[in-house]
């Protein structure tokens, strides 16, 4: 289970700002993968539903562990999907809003992608 | 292989600190406030003056500078960035300022809890913090069709018990706003209910 981060530390430099914007527009293009798939799951290759379905509890479904993920997580999404977004556009993102949006986003991913395809 | 003349010309040209380099432009205004202001602490009395005299060298012919409730907003009759922001993100010199110059704006990105901007291409947020959303009420700053206004909310502003806009308060504010510290805390929030729910996830 993730622990909540501590958000509170700055951003050394530009440069770590910068690595850190980068994730975020990586891993909400992932994010927006997954939500696409959760919406269609005919759309996962074989091998994806393969390793979704060794990553599932039993009486659970790929596409049950899916809706649920989409469902549950839906207002966390979207603050990342809006993090994205405000950064796209050109206004700058506080640290503590970067550093979370980005935390965010990979635990998001790990909630769904399966250990040995992240 | 550059001359020493043509360096020394350079040099003229660049910022007193680039936002490409190593060190954090905004940071490293935060770690000298004396370069702006005279009692090496920011001064929002003096931040408005500095802008505004920026505004004068700038070509405009009228400056209002205006206190509403926390916020402080300089408002001209010419943009005087010329459509430019990267005055609020780097120290940067300016013609009409004389060659030791350095614009304000970045001052007030590095120091202030909020910075509004707007000029005929739009209203730009700067920067804003979640506290600075519960003063927004206070931001009714008048847009003028041409020209530029700089709204900012010096930092550690404490207000007793500020009041929410009403709905239709809301519906009736002038179009400058904050979304930037609403985002902040809406990240904050779902970090902390993710951390919450990820059991469920798990569990169905």
């Amino acid at each position: 289970m993730a622990e909540a981060p501590d958000l509170t530390v700055p951003f050394e430099n530009d440069r770590e700002r910068g690595v850190f914007l980068a994730d975020l527009l990586y891993l909400t293009t992932q994010l927006d993968q997954w939500r696409d798939w959760s919406l269609n799951i005919e759309a996962l290759s074989p091998g994806q539903r393969a390793q979704l379905a060794s990553a599932v509890g039993p009486g659970d479904t790929p596409d049950l562990k899916l809706q649920r993920w989409i469902t549950l997580f839906d207002d966390e999404l979207r603050a990342v999907s809006d993090a994205r977004n405000r950064a796209v556009h050109g206004i700058r993102l506080s640290d503590r809003e970067l550093r979370g949006a980005v935390w965010l986003a990979r635990h998001l991913l790990e909630l769904v992608e399966p250990a040995d395809a992240a | 292989m550059s001359s020493e003349s043509d360096e020394a010309s350079r040099s003229d040209h660049l910022p007193v600190t680039g936002s490409s380099g190593a060190l954090d432009a905004l940071e490293t205004v935060r770690r000298h406030p004396s370069w702006f202001f005279r009692d090496g602490k920011f001064e929002p009395h003096e931040a408005a003056r500095l802008l505004a005299d920026e505004a004068l060298r700038g070509g405009a012919e009228t400056v209002t500078v205006r206190r509403q409730g926390n916020w402080f907003a300089v408002e001209a009759d010419r943009d005087w960035l010329e459509g430019d922001l990267a005055a609020f993100f780097t120290p940067l010199s300016y013609e009409q300022g004389g060659r030791n110059s350095t614009r304000v704006e970045v001052a007030l990105t590095a120091f202030c809890s909020a910075v509004v901007t707007a000029a005929d291409n739009g209203v730009h947020e700067v920067s804003s913090s979640p506290d600075s959303n519960l003063q927004v009420q206070d931001l009714d700053i008048p847009l003028k069709p041409a020209g530029r206004v700089v709204a900012f909310l010096p930092p550690a502003v404490q207000t007793a018990a500020p009041q929410p806009a009403s709905r239709h308060q809301q519906a009736v504010q002038p179009t400058l706003r904050l979304v930037q510290g609403e985002g902040e805390r809406s990240i904050v929030s779902a970090v902390s209910s993710f951390v919450d729910k990820q059991e469920a996830l798990l569990h169905g």
